[in-house]
């Protein structure tokens, strides 16, 4: 543990104040090496390897990598990304507003308990069950296309209402949508009211005030919420398999697949692209921001 | 948390503009404002989206065809074949104990690193490690720790590496919750009670900890959720122990439906935890 | 059969490793099966597929005198050959029940032991027909690893009225419903796992002699890319509605009529006639046959060196005998061998006539698919089976 922001008198320098401790941060660092990055590093170099029987042969070879060019396989990582990002982009635009109302604009103590009890229940419940049932309203003779065809607004059901591109985002905007929102609602409650009437007081009118004052201290907790949704969306497996019908192929279902023959180096192989590529992409937006916007700023104390 | 208004206030400096606008922000939201019907309807509807199956589930635990979506016939006999089937009750008992612990180690673990990490010049290094698992599909965590602790280490599996994996998962979204609560800490509060003589201990668990509870039981509620959820890692580092994951997920090839009880289940479920969790949130958010 | 293994946190498997199986003062305590009358129970650990799982887990108690803990698991291939190979189960467990043909890769590198035909607690196999224990299930090299528990041949399903068939499901009805039928075009269900849909589908191209294939069940490269051509070809067709993974979206696909014609399990079927009645579809005789597979209880050689081998020739008998018979086709519609022996229990037992009769018609009806020419056995373990599921990643993406 180096510098501490708390160093008001040099004896305090020594002495680590309350738990915050050095020697917990390398405590926690030994242990998480050991239980996340040892173990990966690992199964990454599986990759280079070939299984036989169920068994690996430690023969260095790069016919995993060549044959997941050559199969087309790799596209899923794409294909998976491109859901992720579609969806997360509407849960935020969705859930931002609805946070701030909940955390600023909700007055009654007992509607906010309420909501938020709403969005935490439904993780209660297995999802396959969640998820199932809206294969019989979406289906060919589910609810709505049977209101649709009785009201004489359509002659045939729609068939893309299930086993679609449509009804997986449709299945994971449901499933998603309280994720995104908590990190936000909770950042958003902690702005002091007495700073967004200050803005106020300044003459600032209400987009300013969004915009200087409740954004940039929301920000930790929009990058919380796009975290929250992004990362369960990457590994969604539940959503494409009941509501895509095996039409729509993601990441989550590929290795799945793979591992049914033990094919540890192609899940290997698939997860280093799906790592590269987020890393890829978290690097581009740290160059795009950089100069705008501090990002180091995100991870300190108020107290500068 | 008087304090933070002004240091706040000097980053975020807006220029004055006139001094008409004299009514807080908040009642002018609550006033007429389009942005509120809009945040209001758009939340509604996302709820709408998440309720209207759990509700058509519970209809659905009382039919004779649970997975047709009709309604009728009416029937308790799902019911009957929950409480007349015991199987469910280990795995479920297991699930739950795992949940919590790992909820609390979670709670535990994510509250001392959340705050070293805020207290770090550089903390991007640390938090990219603690994160990693987040990037990494479900299933490539559990083979690899399957392959680490089993292969490599030769050990014998067992509720204790279900632990590791379930932590692996959940951590990362419990650190972040708390994280989010601590970078908004003002840490003069603390300087202030110590200069007024309190003790380190003292000082966090009547200064920080009540101001940090929203984050770190949130973190709590996350994991243990994640946990009692958590399938993918659980079939690599079971060993041979089952949760109730692992439970439906190996009935599934029962060839015998399982739905009735699942459905029943989860109605149940909803019915218990519903009125729990309100009464915890109220305590949380409401109270002031 | 019991509850899952190990009911109060490893209790029970560290008494298990403690005494090697014979957990005596356990027993009586776990369970309360103290009132059952046996001063000493023993236990036995089984690791296998829930399909071979008996509702009732006292049954087999009362009929052996031996409590068998279950760990249930997946019909997963991966995850039962990763827990055999490398999760040293062996070493916990007495029985492994899965898919037939894990004996290919398991036996010969020395996890199973050879079954002993000769052991006196076995003495149903004799009279076991050779249909079953001379199987894909029981046998690999000529030697016998396994006794077959229950089977069956895989096809479809399908509404009569949608392909202009007989109702009374006595029709043959061609793989070409699924496939290339303009009348379910659109209405048609795959199964998403490659080794069920890809090894029917080089099958039916096989038989109507489209391919030069030997065996469907494990294609070389080739022949895998010519089929998943196929495959790819009739979904641009726009033939396939959806491909399910699991029991239950195959029932749902049947209650709500989403399909019309669908690769499913059998029990799917039963399940919907619960409540459908005479609306529910058939299960075909298909005239390419099907897939033909079972489901075996193999002996992990650890388990004899703890000196379990008696007790488990019990169960192994069990498995054999009528009362295990009669309950799986009863709850299931499978069948198994020795279904005669079926017919007896139930009669003896007091069921129904009509629940007697059932038991014959499966017997019959089985036996009708299984001796279908075209028909052929599953290979879970098929030597080729990473090229097949490589293609059929590509037709998923297709």
């Amino acid at each position: 543990m180096t510098a501490l922001a708390l160093s008001s008198s040099p004896r305090r320098r020594w002495r680590l104040p309350g738990t915050a401790t050095g020697w917990f941060t390398g405590w926690f660092l030994v242990m998480w090496i050991g239980v996340v990055v040892l173990p990966l590093l690992i199964i990454s170099a599986f990759s280079f390897f070939s299984m036989r029987q169920y068994q690996i042969v430690y023969d260095p070879t790069f016919a995993t990598w060549t044959s997941l060019v050559e199969t087309g396989r790799w596209v899923v990582v794409l294909r998976t990304i491109r859901f992720a990002v579609s969806v997360t982009f509407l849960e935020i635009l969705v859930a931002f507003p609805f946070a701030l109302w909940l955390a600023k604009g909700c007055r009654s103590a007992a509607v906010r308990a309420g909501v938020i009890t709403l969005l935490t229940i439904p993780f209660f419940i297995d999802a396959s069950s969640r998820i199932i049932v809206w294969r019989s309203i979406l289906g060919t003779n589910g609810v709505v296309n049977n209101l649709l065809v009785g009201s004489g607004l359509i002659d045939k059901p729609l068939t893309w209402l299930l086993y679609s591109d449509f009804s997986v985002s449709f299945g994971m905007f449901g499933s998603y949508f309280p994720t995104a929102v908590f990190p936000i609602f909770l950042t958003l409650s902690l702005i002091d009211d007495d700073l967004i009437k200050a803005s106020a007081d300044l003459g600032a009118s209400r987009l300013q005030t969004l915009r200087h004052v409740i954004l940039p201290l929301a920000m930790p907790g929009i990058v919380g919420g796009i975290v929250f949704t992004f990362v369960p969306l990457m590994a969604a497996w539940i959503e494409p398999q009941l509501l895509g019908g095996g039409q729509v192929n993601l990441l989550g279902q590929s290795i799945q697949s793979a591992l049914t023959n033990l094919n540890y180096p192609v899940a290997a192989a698939l997860s280093t692209i799906v790592i590269a590529v987020l890393v890829l992409m978290l690097a581009a937006l740290v160059v795009s921001l950089r100069g705008r916007f501090k990002m180091s700023s995100l991870f300190q104390s108020l107290d500068r | 948390m008087t304090p933070a208004v002004t240091s706040v206030a000097e980053t975020n400096a807006i220029p004055p503009r006139g001094r008409k606008m004299q009514r807080p922000l908040l009642d002018r939201i609550a006033e007429a404002s389009g942005w509120n019907v809009v945040a209001i309807a758009l939340g509604t509807i996302a709820l709408a989206l998440i309720y209207g199956p759990l509700i058509w589930l519970g209809v659905m635990s009382f039919s004779a065809e649970p997975l047709s979506g009709k309604p009728y016939p009416l029937t308790f006999a799902h019911y009957g074949l929950l409480f007349s089937n015991d199987k469910w009750h280990a795995p479920f008992v297991k699930s739950v104990v795992l949940g919590l612990v790992v909820a609390l180690a979670c709670m535990i673990v994510g509250t001392f690193l959340a705050r070293a990490l805020v207290r770090l010049k550089r903390p991007g290094g640390v938090l990219f490690v603690a994160l990693l698992p987040l990037f990494v599909p479900g299933l490539t965590i559990g083979a690899a720790l399957f392959i680490f602790l089993r292969t490599t280490l030769d050990l014998r599996l067992g509720m204790w590496s279900l632990f590791i994996g379930h932590m692996v998962w959940a951590f990362p979204f419990a650190l972040l919750l708390i994280l989010i609560v601590t970078i908004r800490f003002d840490v003069k509060l603390i300087q202030a009670a110590e200069d007024l003589g309190a003790k380190p201990l003292r000082c966090f668990l009547d200064i920080e900890l009540p101001l940090l509870m929203p984050g770190i039981s949130g973190a709590g509620i996350f994991s243990f959720l994640l946990s009692f959820n958590e399938l993918l890692r659980s079939t690599f580092l079971r060993g041979s122990e089952t949760t109730m994951p692992v439970y439906n997920w190996a009935m599934a090839s029962a060839q015998q439906s399982q739905v009735p009880i699942v459905f029943s289940l989860s109605t149940l479920i909803l019915a218990v935890t519903l009125p729990l969790m309100g009464g915890l949130f109220f305590m949380l958010f409401a109270r002031k | 059969m019991s509850t899952v293994e190990s009911n109060d946190f490893g209790m029970s498997r560290r008494s298990f490793l403690k005494s090697a199986g014979v957990s005596v003062a356990f027993a009586g305590s776990s369970l309360g099966f103290a009132s059952l009358g046996f001063a000493q129970e023993t236990v036995l650990h089984a690791y296998g597929v829930t399909t071979a799982q008996m509702d009732d887990p006292s049954l087999i108690s009362k009929a052996t005198g031996i409590k068998l803990e279950f760990t249930p698991t997946d019909a997963d291939i991966g995850v039962f050959m990763r827990d055999a190979l490398a999760n040293n189960i062996g070493e916990t467990h007495d029985i492994m029940i899965f898919d037939g043909g894990t004996q290919d890769i398991l036996g010969p590198q020395g996890f199973y032991a050879e079954i002993d035909e000769t052991n006196p607690a076995l003495d149903l196999w004799d009279r076991t027909p050779d249909f079953w224990k001379k199987s894909d299930i029981s046998v690999y090299d000529g030697k016998t690893y396994g006794v077959p528990i229950l089977g069956n041949c895989d096809a479809f399903a399908y509404f009569a009225d949608a392909i202009g068939a007989n109702p009374n499901g006595q029709d043959e009805i061609p793989y070409s419903v699924l496939y290339e039928d303009d009348r379910t075009r659109g209405r048609v269900a795959l199964d998403r796992v490659f080794s069920q849909s890809l090894a029917c589908m080089a099958n039916f191209l096989k038989v109507n002699g489209r391919l030069q294939i030997e065996d469907p069940a494990n294609l070389t490269p080739e022949q895998a890319k010519a089929v998943v051509d196929y495959a790819v070809e009739r979904k641009k067709a726009g033939t396939f509605r959806t491909l399910h993974n699991s029991f239950e979206e195959q029932v749902q696909l049947i209650q709500n009529r989403e399909v019309d014609v669908l690769e499913c399990w059998e029990p799917a079927v039963k399940e919907a006639e619960k409540t459908m009645k005479d609306k529910a579809p058939v299960y075909a005789y298909a005239v390419e046959g099907g897939k033909k597979w079972g489901h075996g209880a193999y002996v992990p050689k650890q388990a004899l060196e703890r000196g379990n081998g008696e007790a488990i020739y019990k169960v192994l008998n069990y498995f054999l005998g009528g009362e295990f018979r009669a309950y799986q086709a009863r709850d299931r519609s499978y069948a198994g061998p020795n279904m005669d022996l079926g017919v007896e229990y139930a009669e003896k037992s007091g069921w129904s006539p009509e629940q007697v009769e059932e038991l014959r018609a499966t017997d019959k009806k089985i036996s009708r698919k299984m001796s279908n020419p075209n028909a052929f056995w599953a290979k879970p373990t098929a030597p080729h089976a990473d090229v097949m599921e490589q293609e059929w990643q590509r037709f998923l993406s297709a």
